[in-house]
């Protein structure tokens, strides 16, 4: 495979309602924010995969609205309806087999503009499951439980994984700032142990490696795999497929010690119980090894399918700041982690 | 004018779709035989034997046909709960492995206070009165 660079990220601020913007506007927004930050005039991008969920949007083929905001009038441009850091899979792909040079991914979501509860209760099987009348919340308060009583913690232990979020998260300036609350939701997650719903979007570049010059963060390998779907199909308290992602995503860019040879990694954590769960699902030790969640982690923002792509514009900006040099970034779609994606950034000169 | 002064303007709107969803051949089975008779299934896979409830027509991690019904419950256990504390009163949901099943259903606990409840802790199945074939037709599931 051809290799594949990061000529630049921009992320929004992520807010509780950004109803200033439309979403086709808040993408402008983040891909304005990126070439100015690269340099680069949109003529120079080849070809736009962007990530958005029609529900979420209220329209369905949602990426017809968002794709001139790109900047993809006149070139090939495609969606995935799942996490933004899949849309990089697709993205990589492209430069990967030689078809184009460069190419740009966008991925939004404005939880603000619909009902998040029902659109995510809309997710599930409408035979057996959505009569319940479960949820996002709910779902995340049935693997929380699970995931409590596989390893015999107590619910102390899901305050203290959001306790040090939050902390993370007050240094982010791009944190969604929110008042969450210590109360039971969909116990034994507390509104405070759950991640927020966001409006926000984010935009990576990628190119080939006779457009990205010199030392640059460079993508060495991904992992990706979906899981069964039913709520009651699989373990919620395991970490399900994470694991062979990650091993995936090791093998590819040869990653032999995550936790010593990896200096940062941001997961997409919707609750607390995930924070903890993805970390062992990543094969990473309970303490040491890299700089985890060091932004906060999806409870710092949540801002729809753009939620792991911000962990790949996280984990990217500290490698291009000198903060370490190989980094995961991970993202999932499903509530409860049915589909997993796992990158490896490195910063590195040209291969 | 300032287009980054202008206070905002928010449409109202609303996304109201009828649809007809086929519970499938799998489901639909379930569905009848729950109404009709009150009796709960699941379907076994040929090779590696687990019973799925709900019944799926083919294996999950076999990828092979699954056509031998089973009956399960109407006895079995919690494996993970939660309450929705989103509306009053409190509802309680569950994920319960019925006997005989090696998956789980998702429905609702009655009759038990949110504290009570436990991992393994032993429910039956409460039938609704009147069954029109839904999955509510089962009430839910009660501590034995």
């Amino acid at each position: 495979m051809r290799p594949v660079g990061i000529v630049g990220v921009a992320q929004t601020r992520h807010a509780e309602r950004r109803d200033d913007v439309n979403y086709a506007e808040l993408a402008f927004e983040v891909v304005s924010d990126l070439l100015a930050r690269t340099g680069w005039s949109h003529d120079r991008i080849d070809t736009v995969i962007t990530a958005s969920s029609d529900f979420w949007d209220g329209r369905t083929i949602s990426d017809m609205a968002v794709q001139d905001a790109a900047g993809a009038a006149g070139k090939s441009a495609s969606k995935v309806s799942m996490d933004g850091t899949f849309a990089l899979v697709y993205a990589a792909a492209r430069i990967a087999s030689g078809a184009y040079r460069t190419c740009l991914v966008v991925a939004h979501g404005k939880a603000s503009e619909g009902n998040p509860r029902l659109i995510a209760n809309a997710a599930f099987d409408p035979i057996f499951q959505r009569p319940m009348g479960i949820d996002d919340h709910t779902a995340l308060g049935l693997q929380a439980r699970a995931f409590l009583d596989r390893k015999g913690l107590t619910p102390e232990a899901l305050a203290e994984a959001a306790t040090q979020s939050a902390a993370a998260a007050a240094m982010n300036a791009n944190a969604h700032r929110r008042q969450a609350a210590h109360v039971l939701v969909a116990d034994p997650l507390h509104e405070d142990e759950i991640a927020p719903d966001s409006d926000g979007a984010c935009a990576v570049l990628l190119a080939d490696a006779e457009t990205v010059r010199g030392e640059a963060v460079w993508l060495d390998g991904f992992g990706f795999a979906t899981d069964v779907h039913g709520l009651g199909d699989r373990d919620l308290g395991e970490p399900g497929v994470l694991p062979q992602v990650a091993r995936e995503a090791y093998r590819r860019a040869g990653v032999q010690d995550p936790d010593r040879e990896l200096d940062v990694v941001e997961v997409h954590d919707a609750s607390s119980a995930q924070t903890l769960l993805w970390r062992e699902g990543l094969g990473l030790s309970e303490s040491g090894g890299p700089a985890w969640n060091p932004s906060g982690g999806a409870m710092s923002a949540q801002p729809g399918f753009a939620t792991g792509l911000v962990r790949v514009a996280e984990v990217f900006g500290r490698l291009a700041r000198g903060e370490g040099k190989t980094g995961l970034a991970h993202g999932m779609t499903g509530f409860v982690g049915q589909a997993h994606c796992a990158w490896i950034l490195r910063k590195r000169a040209r291969a | 004018m300032d287009l980054h002064d202008a206070a905002p303007v928010l449409v109202e709107g609303r996304i109201r779709i009828p649809y007809r969803w086929p519970a499938g051949r799998a489901g639909g089975r379930f569905l009848v035989l729950l109404r009709d008779e009150g009796r709960l299934m699941g379907l076994r896979c040929s090779r590696c034997r687990r019973v799925f409830v709900p019944p799926r027509t083919r294996c999950l991690s076999c990828h092979v046909p699954c056509e031998e019904e089973v009956g399960v419950g109407p006895e079995g256990v919690v494996v993970a709960w939660t309450v929705s504390r989103r509306a009053p009163p409190p509802a309680v949901l569950a994920l319960v492995r019925l006997d005989g099943a090696d998956t789980a259903l998702l429905h609702v606990l009655q009759g038990v206070e949110p504290t009570a409840v436990r991992r393994g802790l032993r429910v039956r199945a409460v039938l609704a009165e009147t069954r029109r074939g839904h999955i509510t037709d089962l009430d839910g599931f009660r501590p034995l």
